[in-house]
């Protein structure tokens, strides 16, 4: 109900607030009323290359698939016959299509400061981009806290952590939560200030209590990883733009700005206006576990 | 790139001038009747009062309620009119210049029925078009949302005009966006018009004296946004005896305080004061509640007026306007915001032919914003405020001409941003650079009769925009913070090469525009006439903002090195007819603009602390169209008024949509509004609205596909959809007080959207996320339509002491 500005947390209970407030405003599915078309599919790509000292063997996976219209049921249509390779300048991979629309490299070590190239050949166009891995600091400490309901967030244990910022250098940041090995993640509309970070107002200082993802919900027994990713400030913007439009719940009372393509960092460049999806990241991962007990 | 000439417009304007100024040399002996027209009950000036001599020639009282009309020498019959008054008649030998004080009587609520309800035929007489004026009392009479009477969405109510969203009171104007309509209060600049994320305006309705709104036909002491003047003026207050009003709504109470400064011996004040507050109390539900204790969400406003005549011939006003809206959830987020606006005037009727007026205006927006989040908290602060000195002379030179000059100089300093820690969080406090920018206009108007049946009112602007230091402006490579790459379709955005130091008042970069402003109005007959108009306006300041409606949180940025003025032309023809008595009007008028230089920003663009918004910034045109007719009754038990708009409004922006025009967001085609009160016999008025509006655009995906663990929409086309239509009937009853009564007390029961239909405000896509109150992301996709407003009851209890 407040605008776009205001993704600071859950949805739920800001708006649960608002509509004691005006008791008023409702939602209703409107799914099967639409006839959403969709033009030509067009090219996705998801996942990149990481830097991971805690996995250092994990393969390098990039996922291809195509677009389907919007209300399908379907699943999204997977991409097998296209020719990936990965470079750094000094040498290239050819990555293996492993079924499901994943292709992975297994012997990429990559640096920080490398440069990865990702060249795409599917259908007779050429994809093509780059992308830097841009350092992570460690962090500092992990550690949980059983947290009273507060009129954003539910009771229950919340992960904290504490992380310092290396001084003089433009960070972006991304966490990921694993709960049991598996990313948590839902649409919010906090994600946009939670998920990602800059470090434009907090260069060099060390952030205490910072909550990962106020969305998790965890309960003992649980083992909860944190991976803080330090990526471009490319990444960084396209992440903000896809979990500003995922967060969108329509519940603006002044209006949500205007939906757009995402721009990916990879170009068609045998026919630009056939334009990619997604996105072809690097990141550097530092990462910490704690048990819920 | 077929601009107008005005080399070869301006010598044709001069040229008319000089044309007929001299005729009145050789003229018959003539001399000049002006003064002031006041209401008698409370000695509040009439503004917009009609004046016809000897059945022809007419004048309208100025904002301060002065006339000045020059006839020859002999006898004359003069007749005073005005909405809901009885005429006031007077005949007058005529053998010298004379001043005259006019004391016009309210007409009583018997005679009310009778009483015709619009000056005589001043929609055809008049040169103006594109104006609509309401009275606070239509205002007051409207269904009103939860009770609170609303100027906003009252004129969202008159042909051309449309609501930005539905539980907004942001407007659109002729096609054009809520940022560019100019709203006044007492001559200063108001920012952000609107309390709790947009639901009302921060006009108080009990405060308030006229309301006046340009769609065109802008005349040139008026500039500064491209589409639309909405002039608010607040009451002055009674000056005959003190005494006060009272409100109590669901959701706000009000009360006003007014009466005379310094009464002479006939009990009338040398001046008068007006002092009015309002504060809502939705949150005092929220303290029902123990989760939302500690929650805030409350607005108050407070308006004042002075006024003190020093003599016969000057006066002086002092109004002043604070608002603010509180918000906070604890752990998450806190919000206050409010405009605060001075103006110091000083009014002069010198000489019977010159009226003089100074205003010196202070106004002032700012927000505050705090992040709550663990580990980040701090508070964001931005504000901008301007001085506006604006001195203007009219001149009744002859029965012919009445001319207006003046300067309108604003100083503006915009504090983007400073960023605060809040309890000891590793933010760094910072401050944004300030910008500084200076606007300088110069103007001249003239309304001219030609002849009895031709008039004309021209005029011209000349503003200038100065960005003054001290500032670093930033330097990039190729001059410009961003390139367009075609083959791509995309914004690069240009390496910062450096910075610029500017000192203080330092000029950095200077605009300028001439805005030339006509009105013809040719009367058929004395019921019909034709008019046309034609005006070009600049906007030198921008809003920053990406979302349909306005928002707290937007704030202004000035022209400068990379970002260009916007300008906007408007052409307008139209006919008018009033029936003998003005008991029916008709108005109809077809327009076109067109929008230069549009300020828009790049697809998915972050806004808010983001120092560096010239980075973020596309441009392109926009053009809108369309013909609105209007068919109002103005007397008998049933009044109101019945208006079509037929309407297309669409941008052009570099890199958005593929560079094809599109739809904007207040894109109506068709829109019909239906208004009508009823007078029952007894103490009983009734009250009606009914909307309909075809659908706004709206984008729908063209696809989905997934990324990070998340469905996401792929838009291909902005606005490429529509909403369903939109209609809602509401009602309003209001029960006045008995005549014999002392309380005084009126109550006002509305219902919004009588037939509880639920229209679409949006239609917008989500992965559904929740299943069985569990968060997760289920990979599945929905289209969800929100409405507001479903049915809405309200009461509101008024009074007067």
């Amino acid at each position: 109900m407040l605008n776009y500005h205001f993704q600071w947390g859950t949805t739920y209970k800001v708006a649960a607030y608002l509509f004691i407030v005006f008791a008023f405003s409702c939602e209703k599915v409107v799914t099967d009323e639409l006839n959403v078309s969709q033009t030509t599919p067009r090219l996705v790509i998801e996942g990149g290359i990481e830097r991971n000292e805690v996995r250092p063997k994990q393969p390098q996976r990039i996922r291809l698939t195509s677009t389907i219209p919007y209300l399908s049921k379907e699943q999204p249509s997977v991409v097998e016959n296209a020719t990936v390779k990965v470079d750094n300048g000094r040498k290239a991979w050819k990555l293996k299509y492993m079924g499901n629309g994943w292709y992975e490299g297994l012997d990429i070590q990559p640096e920080v400061g490398e440069n990865f190239t990702l060249t795409i050949d599917w259908n007779g166009d050429r994809y093509q981009g780059s992308s830097i891995i841009q350092a992570a600091p460690k962090i500092d400490s992990i550690y949980y806290a059983y947290e009273q309901e507060t009129s954003i967030t539910d009771e229950g244990y919340f992960v904290r952590l504490d992380v310092a910022d290396p001084a003089g250098v433009a960070n972006f940041y991304y966490y990921r939560v694993l709960v049991n090995d598996t990313i948590f993640i839902v649409p919010d509309r906090g994600n946009n200030r939670t998920l990602i970070l800059s470090d434009v107002f907090f260069d060099g200082q060390t952030s205490r209590r910072v909550n990962p993802n106020e969305e998790v919900r965890i309960k003992l027994g649980d083992r909860v990883t944190v991976q803080q990713l330090g990526i471009t400030k490319g990444y960084f913007d396209y992440l903000y733009n896809l979990f500003t439009q995922t967060g969108n719940q329509g519940l603006s009372v002044v209006g949500n700005p205007p939906p757009a393509p995402i721009r990916s960092n990879i170009l068609n460049i045998t026919s630009p206006s056939k334009y990619p999806l997604g996105y072809f990241y690097t990141a550097d991962v530092s990462e910490k576990s704690v048990f819920i007990q | 790139m077929n601009k107008l000439k005005f080399s070869s417009v301006l010598p044709a304007l001069l040229l008319l001038l000089f044309y007929t100024i001299p005729s009145d040399i050789f003229a018959q002996k003539k001399h000049t009747i002006s003064g002031y027209v006041k209401d008698k009950r409370n000695g509040e000036t009439l503004i917009g009062v009609t004046l016809i001599a000897d059945e022809k020639e007419g004048t309208v009282t100025n904002e301060y309620g002065f006339f000045s009309v020059t006839l020859p020498e002999g006898e004359h019959r003069l007749v005073f009119t005005y909405v809901g008054f009885e005429s006031y008649s007077l005949d007058i030998n005529l053998l010298a210049s004379q001043v005259l004080a006019v004391d016009m009587t309210e007409a009583s609520v018997e005679l009310a029925e009778v009483v015709v309800k619009a000056n005589a035929n001043e929609q055809v007489q008049s040169v103006e078009m594109g104006v609509k004026t309401l009275s606070v009392q239509t205002i007051k009479q409207l269904p009103a949302v939860i009770g609170e009477a609303d100027v906003l969405r009252a004129i969202q109510l008159l042909p051309g005009v449309s609501s930005t969203s539905e539980a907004s009171s942001g407007f659109n104007v002729r096609g054009g966006g809520a940022d560019q309509n100019l709203i006044l209060l007492d001559e200063a600049t108001i920012y952000n018009a609107t309390h709790l994320f947009g639901l009302f305006s921060v006009f108080n309705a009990d405060a308030l004296k006229d309301v006046k709104l340009y769609k065109g036909g802008v005349p040139a002491m008026y500039g500064g946004r491209l589409s639309s003047v909405l002039d608010i003026r607040q009451k002055e207050g009674n000056n005959r005896k003190f005494g006060g009003s009272a409100g109590i709504g669901l959701i706000s109470s009000r009360v006003l305080l007014e009466g005379p400064i310094a009464k002479n011996t006939e009990g009338v004040g040398k001046g008068s004061f007006m002092i009015a507050g309002r504060r809502s109390y939705v949150d005092a539900f929220a303290q029902l509640s123990k989760e939302f204790r500690d929650n805030k969400l409350y607005f108050y406003d407070l308006n004042l007026k002075t006024n003190i005549a020093i003599n016969d011939r000057n006066k002086l006003f002092l109004s002043g306007y604070f608002g603010r809206d509180n918000f906070k959830l604890p752990g998450l987020v806190g919000a206050k915001w409010g405009n605060a606006s001075g103006t110091l005037r000083w009014t002069s009727s010198a000489g019977e032919k010159w009226f003089f007026q100074t205003s010196l205006i202070a106004s002032q927006y700012d927000y505050t914003l705090d992040n709550l989040r663990s580990g980040y908290e701090f508070s964001w602060r931005s504000d901008i405020n301007n001085f506006n000195l604006r001195p203007r002379a009219t001149f009744y030179l002859n029965d012919r001409n009445t001319i207006k000059f003046g300067v309108d100089a604003v100083y503006y300093t915009f504090k983007p941003g400073q960023i605060i820690p809040l309890k000891n969080s590793p933010i760094k406090e910072k401050t944004f650079q300030a910008n500084h920018a200076s606007e300088v206009a110069f103007y001249i108007d003239n309304e001219q009769k030609i002849s009895p049946k031709l008039s004309f009112q021209y005029g011209l602007r000349w503003s200038n925009f100065f960005r003054l230091g001290a500032e670093n402006i930033r330097q990039y490579e190729t001059g410009t913070p961003l390139r367009y790459d075609a083959k791509y379709n995309a914004y690069l955005q240009n390496a910062q090469i450096g910075t610029r130091n500017y000192g203080p008042n330092e000029l950095i970069s200077s605009d300028n525009g001439i805005e030339p402003r006509l009105s013809l109005r040719y009367l058929v007959d004395p019921q019909n006439a034709i008019k046309l108009g034609y005006n070009r306006t600049y906007q030198y300041i921008h809003l920053i903002s990406n979302t349909t409606s306005p928002t707290p949180l937007d704030i202004w940025t000035p022209s400068g090195p990379y970002i260009r003025p916007q300008n906007a032309d408007q052409l307008a023809l139209g006919y008018f007819f009033s029936e003998k008595k003005n008991a029916y009007e008709i108005s109809f008028e077809i327009y076109y603009k067109r929008l230069n230089n549009l300020t828009d920003f790049v697809d998915g663009a972050d806004l808010l602390f983001n120092e560096n918004i010239e980075s973020q910034i596309a441009k392109g045109k926009g053009r809108a169209y369309g013909a609105e007719l209007q068919i109002s009754k103005n007397s008998g038990r049933l009044t109101g008024w019945l208006s079509y708009t037929l309407a297309q409004s669409q941008s052009k922006i570099t890199g958005i949509n593929n560079n094809q025009w599109y739809a904007t967001n207040s894109d109506q085609r068709h829109q019909i509004n239906l208004v009508g009160f009823y007078k029952l016999p007894g103490r009983w008025e009734l009250g009606g609205n009914f909307i309909f509006g075809s659908g706004r655009p709206v984008t729908y995906p063209s696809g989905k596909y997934n990324s990070n663990g998340l469905v996401v929409a792929d838009f291909s086309s902005r606005n490429g959809g529509r909403l369903p239509a939109y209609h809602r009937l509401d009602l309003s009853a209001t029960l006045n007080p008995r005549k014999t009564s002392r309380s005084q007390g009126q109550w006002v029961f509305s219902i919004i959207n009588v037939y509880n239909r639920l229209n679409a405000a949006s239609i917008f896509f989500r992965e559904i996320s929740e299943v069985n109150d569990v968060e997760l992301a289920t990979g599945t996709t929905e289209a969800v339509k929100t409405a507001f407003f479903p049915i809405i009851p309200s009461v509101s209890y008024n009074f007067k002491f």
